[in-house]
């Protein structure tokens, strides 16, 4: 615990390394005081229980375990309840304990099922161990305080356990349910890469809303819901979540299994509990990564100077007619030359980029007695993007308590998370993709030159974007969020409880962006603007949430009959105000501090913000009835309100229902031995979409500002309300079937239907109404589609830990517009108007079509003879004249299929995995082949296929047309669209436990475990496109350390 | 414990059940206001209908576009070749396809119809709220409302409709909400336009200003001439019945101001113009503003468009060009008009042969009396449409309303009395022209008499064919016309 204490803050002698040890010293010191407070009094009180039992006889029991095929099981946990006394099992399966005559003893093993021995005056046993058969006795994590079982659960979900997760990744959560969850489609951001301060979108079979075009949203509009312990919890603050931290993941994909949430969950929801700490000895466990990011440049395809240049003087770039003008050229061509025949050659990729260091440790202290239990949990996350300066650092600490005594049960959590991210002093990644490699980074006594050379084409002078990371720029966001949640149980009868919670957070943000005056940015500022050289934008922002909720609990058994019956209401409010504002004119760049600036900046004369208030009021009832264990029936009601909807449709009302038929378990099976589970399953219901803006239904007055009538002051209304708007539909319908073959093969099979109803949008009105939009419920979407997974173990041998297990999942989703309003409708009409100067084909909402859909004109390719393209009128006549009018449907987007195939292998202390990802189906727009050949400028550098591949004279047959010396605009073009299929070694891990290894206890830990992980290993894909523009993909390697001490 | 649980469940549930809830539901925002919440009390009533001064105020509106900017251009009473906004307007006169031109008109249109949804949402509560209103100012603010309503559908009738009242113009929208109100016929719009009128001036006979009062110590009802007040409702009564062709009743309108006009409203001093300090003149003849707006930036605007602007936004024209479409011809300088203070005093010559309009001119400390004003509603008007009513019926009578705007202008050649019908119209045309320059009056004006040429412009006009009606009803958004009814 030392050692890595040291770790993190010898890291680096930086500002941010020195808060970084301040706040952890606090964090360490207020940890252990707690600690020594929570243990102190456990201590006191067993002393009086020693002292009332010492009267006791202490006896030696001893046994041995083996599993069902009498085969010896080696370190099982043998443990005294309600004590610190244990024992684990010799490598023949025996075991010795002295324990009082009374003492219950419990017997713990990973995968098989735990046992509880009582004396009664035995002192012998022979135990033998029952596989526990997971996809049978798993409970089903909802969220609620009330878990239900996985065999009367009508629902649709996939449970992920902290051992899948952790080795499928230690980024984060997100990468690792990217190669674990088919259904969680990752939407791929070819911008963003893999910055590290950058939020994935995600979405859950398929999206359930129109793409946010006049920003609607308050968050992404097909972002599931993310509830953690029981509360909603923000994107980011997920994301920053430690892994060793997460104990399971359950995604809830259908009606039944989501309608708890109802008015929240149309976009699915995303369940995960952390771990809870544990009574019993005092016990510290440590988890250390070490990993690497290290850039990937694979998909580049970058010209090298001398066929750069050569491209140039065969396209005419030094071609100049008029004579002075010539010579410029012709000069400036034989100094290019020069620098290629004196082997320039730039690899300006890797100019911003690094390979980043990450470091991550988690540390967890627990202990308690039979009533109290005591965790505390520090964690620290240190990542290092693969651009140079990226960064994101968090910091962060979980107290939790928990009491219990016969009826009541309290739990209290208390969280503190703090996360600083910088962004890149060095800029957009695509600057330097786009630099000439006959160009020099640095100067010959090797400092940035802040000039590169001229510019092919004009003769223009190019600067150095690196230039700018010498200065004193900044761009950083920071966040602390302070989260508490309560819990406090209490039991009334066996089979009636009651819960209620409270949850409380709050987050404070803000961002800092500072480019000083000599930034290149400002290298056009002169004369009197000269004193506006430099930019300053501050952020600061607060958000908090209250949330409470209280459920009952009923469930009971008559002879065949099981009933579990479900009462909840809750109560929440949501506050979040935000704070910007813009200053320039920093005329040094060392006064990097926002009160030094000039003025305001004239884009923003006074700062702006914004605010939102909402609250919810719900209530739920769900009741579920098993008959005999064989039928089993799910039902629920969830009625909500919103302060975000209309007053006359405030209250949202939904629904699902759900019905199930354990197969296996009907006579007419009888004693079959093959099949363990056949369960047959179906819901369908409704639930509502919430993120929308807050004050959307209100008719608002503002006040003027800059505006007055006679010295008075007046108010004038902000928007047209629409007070008949209701929520927001998602209505699920789902058919699932579970199998699982002789313990050994498991399948998972799930068809589903999901229609969006009522779907929230803007209409246009006629100006008459006083207002151009109004927000109304027009407009449905369809989703379809199918998942499953299969899971074969191989083979199992516990005795010496071999397992051998495949999987293959997959997922298919396809999306249809049904109805859109007229909005979308003008909407569409303006794509059409844009596309004709966009070289990029711009989304079109059209009934029938999918939202995912590629419009393009058909193309049939150059023409040889003129280089010119041919297009495909709508009537099929031939025309060189690109029309928006003759745009069709070329491609979509969606993968017909999509998912993950991966290998685990375990034998004793060694584990391997290997997970693969792959989509099939579907078409991309091959941007790349736009930007970089067709339409690359000459001044830049281009993919080598615009040096192969492009028209230069009559008779070329060709993919692509001359890309001249002046820069042409490629008009969406069916050309460009192709067949997408990739697969990607997405994550290998290997596992080492030192569990064998008898220097383990010497060191008094009780486990030791090291793991070595990469991410993104390979990527073969059908297309060549350039991934990660405005920031690389980068590849993570990672070594992760575990002791329990 | 048990019963502790189960009461504070109780607790939970009776929240959740009563009334209480709702309004816990109702969040309140922090930067905006709700309308329920300002519209609570009378003070909130007076917000919002200061606001609606204020959105009228605005540039697109009248503080420029429907007065000296736009209204003007559009009737080409500028020479327009090197201003870059309206240029399009001198290039193809009375047509509104440039992007430029169609923008303003396209924006005119929003944002009188936004003026009508904040007034029409007063409207929609003030009775309702009655009780909250402390002396007459439930009917004062109802009534401005009303006349404000009223006022901007008979603008939007004027630019966008027929005169032919039996022709579809345009909606008439009485409530806020999200149903469209369909487009009626002229004669319906008028008779909507004149029912708000008739209810304005009910409401508005508490109107201190009857009594002579414009000044108030109240500063809600301080400077009555700048609020739409009793006169000036009868003013546009008089005004809108002109429009409907209903001599009868404009005439009666136009009297009831006449005959308390010199009172409340009388002429300009003419030492209040000829003073010989800037600041002391009153370029817009305040005393006589039945109603102007308040425009507290006029000197930004004016400075912007007029007074200090560049060659590319100065909206001038050349005192003495070839034929009759110069400044001074305008003015009859060379016979009557020598010394009319309009020319003198409301009309500046910047350069050698060039004017701009001096009305919206604000020098440094000139006196808060005359400043930041926007006249939309005269005296003279009164006098115009007197006249005009009287043509066939009184002569002499029409003739006299004309001279007694003349001799207060500083024309003292009075008008012949033998003037026939055609002439005494040659003459009100003559006084729109000099009377309302940068008012924006004129291109109504002309629609309404079926003018043929373009007035100011060469015999022909710029247009070669003479002007028909179609071309000065101006275009609807598309937006209203695809989505409207």
């Amino acid at each position: 615990m030392k050692n890595c204490y040291e770790k993190v803050i010898t890291k680096k002698y930086n500002p941010k390394a020195c808060f970084r040890k301040k706040s952890f010293l606090a964090l360490l010191l207020m940890a252990s005081s707690i600690n020594l407070m929570a243990q102190s009094e456990p201590q006191q009180a067993k002393e009086e229980k020693t002292a009332a039992t010492a009267t006791r006889k202490k006896i030696q029991i001893n046994g041995t375990i083996t599993d069902e095929n009498n085969n010896p099981l080696i370190r099982v946990t043998v443990g005294e309840l309600g004590t610190k006394n244990g024992t684990v099992t010799n490598e023949k399966g025996h075991f010795h304990l002295i324990v009082q005559d009374n003492a219950v003893v419990l017997i713990t093993y990973l995968g098989m099922e735990s046992q509880k021995l009582r004396m009664d005056g035995k002192t012998t046993f022979n135990i033998v161990m029952k596989e526990s058969s997971t996809s049978i006795k798993e409970v089903v994590v909802t969220g609620i305080p009330f878990n239900r079982k996985a065999e009367s659960f009508t629902g649709s979900y996939t449970k992920i356990t902290a051992q899948e997760l952790q080795s499928a990744g230690t980024q984060n959560i997100f990468q690792s349910l990217k190669n674990l969850e088919p259904s969680l489609n990752f939407i791929d951001n070819n911008a963003t890469g893999s910055d590290p301060n950058k939020m994935p979108e995600l979405q859950i079979r398929g999206a359930s809303s129109f793409p946010d075009v006049n920003n609607e949203y308050a968050t992404k509009p097909n972002q599931p819901l993310f509830i953690v312990d029981g509360f909603e919890m923000a994107i980011e603050k997920v994301a920053d979540l430690p892994l060793p931290r997460i104990e399971s993941v359950t995604i809830l994909k259908d009606a039944s299994a989501k309608a708890l949430y109802g008015a929240r969950a149309a976009n699915g929801v995303i369940v995960i509990e952390t771990v809870k700490p544990k009574g019993g000895a005092l016990r510290i466990s440590y988890n250390g990564t070490l990993g690497i990011e290290a850039p990937d440049f694979s998909s580049y395809n970058l010209t090298n100077s001398s066929e750069k240049l050569a491209l140039e003087r065969q396209l005419g770039a030094y071609n100049q007619k008029q004579p002075i003008e010539g010579l410029r050229f012709d000069s400036l061509y034989y100094a290019n030359l020069k620098a290629v025949q004196n082997g320039v050659n730039t690899d300006w990729l890797a100019q911003p980029t690094q390979t980043g260091i990450t470091n991550r440790h988690t540390i967890n202290i627990e202990g308690g007695d039979e009533h109290w239990t005591t965790g505390f949990s520090l964690f620290s996350n240190g990542t290092q993007g693969a651009m140079k300066g990226s960064e994101r650092n968090n910091l962060g600490g979980t107290l939790s308590i928990g009491y219990r005594q016969s009826k009541i049960l309290f739990r209290n959590q208390l969280s503190l998370t703090k996360s600083n991210s910088t962004n890149s002093p060095y800029g957009d990644f695509s600057f330097y993709a786009q630099l000439n490699p006959y160009w020099r980074p640095y100067n010959d006594d090797g400092s940035v030159r802040k000039v590169l050379g001229l510019s092919p084409l004009y003769g223009q002078t190019v600067y150095n974007p690196m230039f700018n990371a010498t200065l004193n720029g900044r761009s950083t966001s920071a966040y602390t969020d302070l989260t508490n949640n309560t819990q406090l149980e209490y039991a009334f009868t066996d089979h009636f409880k009651v819960v209620g919670r409270v949850g409380f957070t709050n987050t404070v943000n803000g961002s800092d962006e500072f480019i000083p005056g000599s930034n290149l940015k400002f290298i056009a500022f002169v004369g009197d603007n000269l004193y506006n050289r430099g930019s300053y934008d501050k952020t600061n922002g607060k958000s908090s949430s209250v949330n409470g909720d209280l459920n009952a609990n009923y469930s009971n058994r008559w002879g065949r009959h099981l009933i579990f019956v479900n009462a909840a209401a809750n109560i929440r409010e949501d506050n979040s105000e935000s704070y910007s504002y813009s200053a320039t004119g920093f005329p040094n760049d060392k006064m990097d501090n926002i009160i030094f600036a000039k003025q305001y900046a004239s884009s923003a004369l006074k700062p702006t913000g914004s605010e939102a208030t909402t609250r919810e009021l719900g209530a739920l009832g769900m009741i579920n009835y098993s008959f005999d264990e064989r039928y089993v029936a799910d039902f629920s009601l969830r009625t909500s309100t919103s302060s975000q909807y209309g007053a006359d449709n405030r209250w949202g009302m939904f629904w699902s229902a759900g019905a199930g038929w354990n197969v296996h378990k009907e006579k007419f099976f009888g004693d079959n031995q093959y099949i363990n589970l056949l369960k047959l399953r179906g819901s369908m219901g409704n639930t509502g979409s919430q993120n929308f803006n807050a004050y959307q239904a209100m008719l608002l007055y503002n006040y003027f500002v800059d505006q007055s009538y006679q010295g008075m002051v007046g108010t004038y209304l902000n928007n047209l309300n629409n007070p008949g708007l209701k929520w927001q539909q998602r209505m699920d319908y789902n058919v699932g079937l579970d199998v699982d073959f002789m313990k050994r093969l498991s399948l998972r099979l799930d068809v589903y239907k999901g229609v969006t109803n009522n779907l929230l949008t803007d209409i246009t009105t006629p100006p008459s109404l006083g207002f151009a939009t109004y927000k109304a419920n027009l407009g449905q979407l369809v989703n379809n589609g199918f998942e499953f997974r299969v899971n074969y173990k191989m083979f199992v041998n516990t005795a010496n830990r071999q397992v051998l297990n495949v999987f293959v999942s997959g997922a298919s989703n396809n999306n249809k517009i049904t109805k859109i309003s007229n909005s979308l409708q003008s909407l569409t009409n303006l794509q059409d108007t844009k596309s004709r100067t966009s070289n990029k084909p711009l989304v079109r909402f059209q009934e029938g079509q999918s939202l995912n859909s590629i419009w393009a004109v058909r193309s049939n390719g150059i023409d040889p003879a003129t280089g010119k393209e041919i297009y495909v009128k709508l009537d099929g006549t031939l025309t060189d004249v690109w029309d928006p009018a003759d745009k069709v449907v070329v491609g979509d987007n969606l993968p017909k299929m999509m998912g993950t195939a991966g290998a685990n292998f375990a034998y004793k202390g060694l584990t391997i995995g290997v997970i693969g990802r792959y989509r099939v189906g579907g078409q991309t727009y091959n941007q790349t082949l736009v930007d970089k050949v067709e339409n690359a400028s000459l001044n830049n550098n281009v993919d080598a296929r615009a040096y192969y591949d492009s028209w230069k004279q009559a008779g070329d047959n060709v993919l692509f047309r001359s890309i001249g010396t002046t820069q042409t605009t490629t008009l969406a073009s069916s050309r460009f669209v192709q067949d997408l299929s990739e697969l990607s070694i997405s994550s290998v891990n290997l596992g080492y436990d030192f569990y064998s290894y008898s220097f383990v206890k010497k060191l008094k830990l009780s486990a030791l475990r090291m793991g070595l992980n990469l991410n993104d290993v390979y990527q073969i894909s059908t297309v060549k496109v350039e991934r990660g523009t405005s920031y690389p993909f980068a590849r993570n390697c990672s070594l992760t350390l575990n002791a329990s001490f | 414990m048990r019963n502790k649980i189960l009461a504070s469940l109780l607790t939970l549930i009776t929240l959740i059940s009563t009334t209480s809830c709702e309004k816990w539901m109702d969040v309140a925002p922090a930067t905006k206001i709700k309308s329920e919440v300002l519209l609570q009390n009378e003070q909130g009533y007076k917000d919002a209908l200061i606001g609606c001064y204020t959105l009228m105020k605005g540039q697109s509106m009248y503080g420029r576009e429907l007065t000296f900017g736009f209204m003007d251009a559009a009737i080409l009473q500028y020479d327009l070749g090197n201003v870059t906004s309206y240029k399009d307007l001198s290039l193809k006169p009375l047509t509104y396809t440039s992007t430029g031109i169609r923008t303003i008109v396209d924006n005119a249109w929003k944002n009188m119809y936004n003026v009508i949804a904040n007034v029409n949402n007063i409207l929609d509560h003030i009775d309702a709220d009655k009780a909250k209103f402390t002396g007459d100012n439930y009917q004062i603010i109802k009534g401005e409302a009303l006349a404000i309503r009223a006022f901007i559908h008979l603008d939007l009738l004027r630019l966008f409709g027929s005169t032919d009242l039996t022709q579809t113009a345009i909606p008439y929208v009485t409530t806020l909400g999200t149903n469209v109100t369909p487009r009626s016929k002229g004669e319906q719009v008028m008779e909507l336009i004149l029912k708000d009128l008739n209810d304005a001036a009910d409401n508005l006979k508490v109107d201190p200003i009857k009594i002579g009062l414009k000044r108030n110590s109240d500063i809600f009802l301080d400077n009555r001439h700048q609020h739409l007040n009793y006169y000036a409702v009868k003013a546009i009564m008089a005004r809108a019945y002109l429009w409907k062709n209903d001599k009868e009743n404009a005439l009666i309108n136009a009297k009831e101001v006449i005959d308390i006009a010199n009172k409340t409203f009388p002429w300009i001093l003419p030492a209040n113009i000829t003073a010989s300090l800037e600041r002391d003149r009153d370029y817009t003849f305040s005393t006589e503003n039945l109603f102007a707006l308040n425009v507290f930036d006029l000197k930004t605007i004016g400075n912007t468009w007029l007074y200090t602007a560049t060659t590319t936004s100065q909206l001038q024209k050349s005192g003495a060009a070839a034929g009759t479409s110069g400044y001074t011809q305008m003015f009859e300088t060379a016979s009557i008009g020598a010394n009319d203070l309009r020319l003198l005093y409301v009309t500046k010559k910047v350069g050698t042969s060039t004017y701009i309009v001096n009305k919206f001119y604000q020098p440094d400390n000139l006196r808060p009396d005359y400043a930041a004003m926007m006249p939309l509603l005269r005296r003279s008007e009164m006098n115009y449409i007197a006249a005009e009513c009287n043509i066939g019926i009184d002569n002499q009578a029409a003739i006299n309303y004309l001279n007694e705007v003349r001799g207060n202008r500083g024309i003292v050649v009075p008008l012949s009395s033998s003037l026939t019908d055609d002439q005494i119209r040659t003459e009100i045309l003559k006084e729109y022209r000099k009377e309302f320059q940068g008012e924006g009056q004129l291109f109504a004006y002309c629609k309404r008499t079926k003018q043929t040429i373009i007035p100011g412009t060469p015999s022909g006009g710029y247009i070669g064919t003479p002007i028909t009606e179609v071309q000065m009803i101006l275009p609807l958004p598309d937006s209203e016309v695809e989505f409207g009814r």
